[in-house]
C-alpha cells in the first residue's frame, strides 16, 4: 500500500515539522509525530521525530498519514518520564535495576514488563486521540507487539543508565531501602559472579566472602552468612538447577557445604 | 466581572487544571507501580495547588 507511493514519491516520507496557526499558537495534534512531540518534548529535542510518516495527498484539502517507522530513541527516551510532571524513570546499570520516582518523590524498583505496558499504553492513547485520517494498524498492533516493546526497554537501558553515585549518600536522589536491595545484588552476585563448571565445587562460605566483597563495593549493609544463605540458596537452584549440599568432602573435611559443579568468577562486575 | 478578575473563579480554574494533571500523572505512574504497593493519597485543593506550582 505505502510502500510503493514510498518509493516512488519519496517527497511524501515526513518527520516532526512544527507547525503553528495563524495566531503562532501549536495547533491540536493530527498526527501521531505531533502527539507524541507534545507531550514528550525532551524526547523529541534529544532522539528526533518519533516516526517517519507518509503523508499523501487524498484531495486539494487534505491528506492521509501511514506512520510507517519508528524511532526506538525516541520511545526510550519517553520511558524516561514526563519531567514536566516530575517523573523520572532510571535503569540502575550497578543492580540492573529500574527505577521510577514516585509521587512521594522517592524512588521506587519497577521492570522492564510495567515500562513496556507504559510504553504500550501511550501508543494506545495517541492512536485514540487520532482522526479518521491517520492509519492506525502500526499503532496499534504492530509497534505494541512485544519485539517492538522489547526493543524500545532494551534501547532505554543506555539511555536512561544511572551510574552508581546516582543514590549514593550525598545524591538528592532517595530510593526506598530495604532487605529486596539485598536480594537484588544477591541476584546480580549469583548471574554476573558464578559460572556452571562441572565437577568444580563451590563453598558457600567462599561465596559469602566474595558476596561481602560486592556488597561492601556498593554501599551496602553487611548481611549475616545465614542471611546471605537464605537470598542466595534459591536463585543459585533457579538459575543453575543445584541445591545447597551439607555433604560435600574438601581437603579431608566432611560435611562441608557448598555447590557442586559451580564455579566462582573472582573478577568483581565494575 | 470576567473570570479572569474573579479570584474565586480564578482559583476554581487553577483547581480543575492541577486535578487534570495530577490525574494523568497518576495514570501514567500507575504502569510502573507494582500490585499492592502504597498509593498516594487523594490530594486536597491546597495540595493540589501547591503540587502544581513544583512543576515546571
Amino acid at each position: 500500500m505505502g510502500e510503493n507511493i514510498a518509493l516512488t514519491h519519496p517527497q511524501y516520507l515526513k518527520v516532526f515539522e512544527p507547525r503553528f496557526n495563524q495566531f503562532n499558537e501549536p495547533q491540536q495534534p493530527k498526527t501521531p509525530n505531533a502527539w507524541f512531540v507534545q507531550h514528550y518534548p525532551e524526547a523529541y529535542e534529544k532522539c528526533g521525530s518519533p516516526f517517519l510518516e507518509l503523508v499523501e495527498p487524498v484531495d486539494q484539502f487534505s491528506v492521509q498519514v501511514l506512520p510507517i517507522s519508528i524511532n526506538p530513541d525516541f520511545f526510550a527516551s519517553v520511558l524516561g518520564g514526563r519531567r514536566d510532571l516530575g517523573h523520572h524513570v532510571v535503569y540502575f546499570e550497578s543492580e540492573m535495576m529500574w527505577y521510577f520516582k514516585d509521587s512521594d518523590g522517592i524512588f521506587k524498583s519497577t521492570s522492564p514488563e510495567k515500562l513496556a505496558n507504559h510504553y504500550r499504553a501511550l501508543l494506545l492513547k495517541c492512536c485514540q486521540d487520532m482522526p479518521q485520517s491517520v492509519h492506525k494498524l502500526n499503532l496499534f498492533h504492530e509497534w505494541r507487539g512485544d519485539k517492538t516493546a522489547k526493543a524500545v526497554v532494551q534501547r532505554a537501558k543506555s539511555i536512561l543508565a544511572a551510574e552508581t553515585s546516582f543514590f549514593s549518600p550525598t545524591s538528592p536522589h532517595q530510593r526506598i531501602k530495604g532487605q529486596e536491595i539485598q536480594e537484588r545484588v544477591a541476584r546480580r552476585f549469583v548471574e554476573s559472579l558464578l559460572t556452571a563448571e562441572p565437577g568444580k565445587v563451590l563453598l558457600l562460605a567462599d561465596a559469602y566472602v566474595s558476596f561481602l566483597k560486592l556488597a561492601k563495593q556498593q554501599n551496602l549493609e553487611l548481611v549475616k552468612q545465614s542471611d546471605f544463605k537464605a537470598m542466595v540458596v534459591p536463585i543459585v537452584q533457579e538459575q543453575f538447577g543445584v541445591r545447597l549440599r551439607n555433604d560435600l568432602r574438601v581437603d579431608e573435611r566432611s560435611g562441608v557445604r557448598g555447590w557442586k559443579n559451580v564455579g566462582l568468577n573472582q573478577t568483581l562486575p565494575a | 466581572m470576567n473570570d479572569e478578575s474573579n479570584p474565586f473563579l480564578q482559583r476554581l480554574n487553577q483547581i480543575n487544571d492541577a486535578k487534570v494533571k495530577w490525574a494523568y500523572s497518576e495514570w501514567l505512574l500507575d504502569f510502573l507501580r507494582s500490585e499492592g504497593s502504597l498509593k498516594p493519597k487523594i490530594p486536597t485543593d491546597e495540595e493540589l495547588l501547591l503540587w502544581a506550582k513544583t512543576l515546571h
